[in-house]
């Protein structure tokens, strides 16, 4: 009993012991050169899939720092998404101890702007940068407003047609348009849909899917000339009569078709899982999956601008990540250095060569990656169409509020999906939402 | 002549009820385990198969092999151990004093801890970090471990439940044949309160290893990294590596199990004693 009772007591100050030897935080930044080194904190959202390419930009990046003696060190979040990922910055912030620079969603930036948590860098690219270098107008997006820039584009993704060749040539179909100007129409693709349809052996082959989100929505209405989720004045306006005429296109495949899966159907698989493993003949979904694409095996794929009007252009909506440097960094200067090294063309081909973080906004760079993702597995015209998509983008209208609204907008989804109420009646509903949201906003 | 035996329908239909939980309970596990020994693309495949072959050990190979899990395992382990020792100890001596010593304003002082189940914790995230912050406990186990062992609501509520049910003849006995007030918890509470202790161990030791939130927003270095948030970086910004997170969940989930069937008989001896559930 007495040796039972030391044991735990002595098991207890191991315990303790190890926790305070754990405890304290890691030592200053110097490298023990007689100029100090500044030290730029990267803080980083950390998903295994990527973080090889972040770590690879990083490392060509240092070495271009190496003669100002500046590091950059990453800081990982293992969050499984950005919401948690802000979370902690902005706990970060509050305690003034934020990290220097970061890479973070576009649809964050209304509220970083809006909070002051992140630095104007206009002077310093009016000043510092050249911009031919890169696409410019991928730098127009939620990180610039009034004029001032407040990110610095880490790469943009944005949505192409992904159809399956095989089900295409059994049913004796053409393939979707690669002709941005000239796309397959709405109606078309419903068409197409709808013969691609089947019952298989392996359960039911669907013929297209999208999601039904606002920035899908938003994009198929502004190529059938109508607005963007937001009118001119920016007020609310998807339950105008274009925005509900693209709701009425997916009701017709979920509801009257059934050829598109409803939210039963990928509760079990993804929708792209759905893809890759041929039980999808199209799908609109981002150039995230153009690595997945790449290696995909057993399916013949092709890629096409997504479905646009009769008479007119498609449009696909872009999403660009940006690099910013949090408001509390001490060294704003050399935090600048560190995010132009980032962008350097030396960062970006590190980072295309492992396929990661969208297409590359750097001239020099956005063929690599193409070439990279897509290798040998798809034709030469539908790699041409995914770069082609670059001078079709349309910005997400990201304000202070689309990010809540969207999550809001997206937990009611499923009412509609599953046909308990009209699409019109949705639409109506979604617009109610933004128009809250608008209202607490402006309070 | 033959004597009719009489079937035991009762018995019957509740093992035939018991078999369907069981198997509802447990396909989970199965699914996790079958799916951590194929690769992704297997894992994808349409129509799942309910078995699978060959047996593919490679997520578990490199779970452990490139990602600190087993650092992760034994930071998770340090956290959940230390804090559930620190809440057994300091939750049932104030269970103690608020059961059996009737001290001025103690019921006043019972609500305030108690009440401070009712504060939801998200509310009080960045009060805490800046405070943590402030003296120097960021990037360290204490905010993971300290607040939770000083003020525990929920554990000095279950043990006190179980105290107060003990008679004060015990007390009085103790006290005549010369024990001290620590000397009473020490040789004649605690050895009555095992049930509602190993209850609350339980819920502790299993709410720490699987804090996420809490690691996430005070661990920052990487060699301090706890089991939940190595877990969830088995995903990219779109997908999720199916094997790899399993072979990780199935792996995080053993230590739950170890304990779980140690402290079986115990656990639900505390649970339908005190009427608490975690």
């Amino acid at each position: 009993m007495k040796k039972t009772k030391l044991l735990a007591i002595a098991l207890c100050a191991a315990l303790f012991t190890t926790v305070f030897a754990g405890c304290g935080k890691q030592g200053g930044n110097e490298d023990g050169s007689s100029q100090e080194k500044v030290v730029i904190d990267f803080s980083m959202l950390n998903l295994s899939g990527d973080i090889e390419g972040w770590t690879a930009m990083v490392e060509a990046a240092n070495e271009l720092l190496k003669e100002e003696n500046i590091e950059i060190s990453i800081s990982k979040v293992n969050g499984t998404g950005w919401p948690e990922y802000y979370q902690k910055v902005a706990s970060q912030m509050a305690a003034d101890n934020s990290p220097d620079i970061g890479r973070i969603a576009e649809s964050y930036m209304p509220t970083l702007i809006a909070k002051n948590q992140v630095v104007d860098l206009t002077s310093y690219i009016e000043n510092d940068f050249d911009m031919s270098q890169y696409y410019e107008k991928t730098f127009e997006n939620s990180a610039y407003v009034d004029g001032k820039y407040y990110g610095v584009p880490s790469g943009l993704n944005n949505y192409l047609l992904y159809y399956n060749k095989d089900m295409f040539d059994e049913a004796g179909l053409d393939y979707p348009s690669a002709d941005w100007n000239d796309p397959t129409s709405f109606e078309e693709i419903a068409d197409m849909a709808r013969t691609l349809t089947k019952e298989t052996e392996g359960g039911k082959q669907f013929g297209f899917y999208t999601g039904p989100y606002m920035a899908e929505i938003g994009m198929f209405s502004t190529s059938l000339g109508g607005n963007n989720v937001f009118d001119a004045e920016g007020n609310p306006s998807i339950n105008d009569a274009t925005s509900k005429q693209v709701y009425k296109w997916f009701d017709g495949m979920l509801r009257d078709d059934g050829s598109m899966p409803r939210p039963t159907d990928t509760a079990v698989m993804s929708a792209f899982d759905m893809f890759t493993n041929g039980r999808l003949a199209m799908i609109v979904d981002g150039t995230w999956w153009l690595g997945s694409i790449g290696s995909i095996e057993g399916v013949n794929v092709g890629i096409a601008a997504v479905p646009g009007a009769e008479d007119g252009s498609a449009y696909t909506s872009q999403f660009v990540d940006s690099f910013v440097i949090y408001e509390g960094c001490e060294h704003k200067d050399e935090a600048w250095k560190a995010i132009k090294a980032l962008v350097s063309q030396e960062g970006f081909e590190a980072l295309a060569a492992t396929g990661v973080g969208g297409t590359p906004v750097h001239k020099e760079v956005v063929n690599a990656v193409t070439e990279k993702l897509l290798g040998e597995n798809v034709d030469e015209a539908s790699k041409k169409v995914a770069e082609e998509a670059l001078n079709h983008t349309v910005k997400v209208p990201y304000n202070e509020y689309y990010e809540e609204a969207d999550q809001k907008v997206n937990n009611t989804m499923d009412e509609w999906l599953l046909g308990q109420i009209t699409s019109d009646e949705y639409a109506d509903k979604v617009q109610q939402i933004l128009l809250d949201y608008k209202a607490q906003a402006e309070e | 002549m033959m004597r009719k035996k009489k079937i035991p329908v009762k018995k019957l239909l509740s093992g035939a009820i018991l078999a369907v939980a069981s198997v509802t309970m447990l396909f989970p596990f199965y699914w996790m385990i079958k799916t951590a020994l194929m690769t992704n693309r297997a894992a994808l495949e349409f129509p799942p198969k309910l078995v699978t072959w060959p047996l593919y050990l490679g997520n578990f190979v490199e779970v452990f092999g490139t990602t600190g899990l087993g650092r992760a395992m034994g930071n998770s382990l340090l956290i959940a151990a230390v804090s559930t020792l620190g809440v057994l100890f300091l939750s049932s001596l104030a269970a103690f004093a608020f059961a059996k010593l009737h001290f001025k304003h103690s019921g006043f002082w019972f609500g305030a801890i108690f009440g401070t189940m009712l504060i939801p914790s998200q509310i009080l995230l960045i009060p805490m970090y800046v405070l943590f912050a402030k003296i120097h406990w960021v990037d360290t186990f204490l905010p993971l471990i300290v607040p939770q062992i000083m003020i525990n609501g929920y554990g000095v509520f279950l043990i006190k439940q179980f105290m107060a049910g003990i008679p004060d003849s015990y007390i009085e006995a103790a006290k005549l044949d010369g024990l001290g007030y620590f000397g009473i918890y020490r040789r004649i509470m605690l050895p009555l309160c095992k049930p509602p202790l190993v209850t609350l161990g339980v819920f502790t030791f299993v709410g720490n290893w699987n804090n996420f939130i809490g690691a996430l927003i005070y661990i920052d270095s990487e060699e301090k990294f706890t089991l939940p948030l190595i877990i969830n970086s088995f995903r990219t910004e779109y997908s999720v590596e199916w094997g790899l997170l399993m072979a990780a969940s199935a792996i995080s989930v053993l230590p739950m199990i170890i304990i779980y069937l140690f402290a079986q008989k115990s656990f639900v001896e505390g649970i339908s004693m005190t009427g608490v559930k975690g």
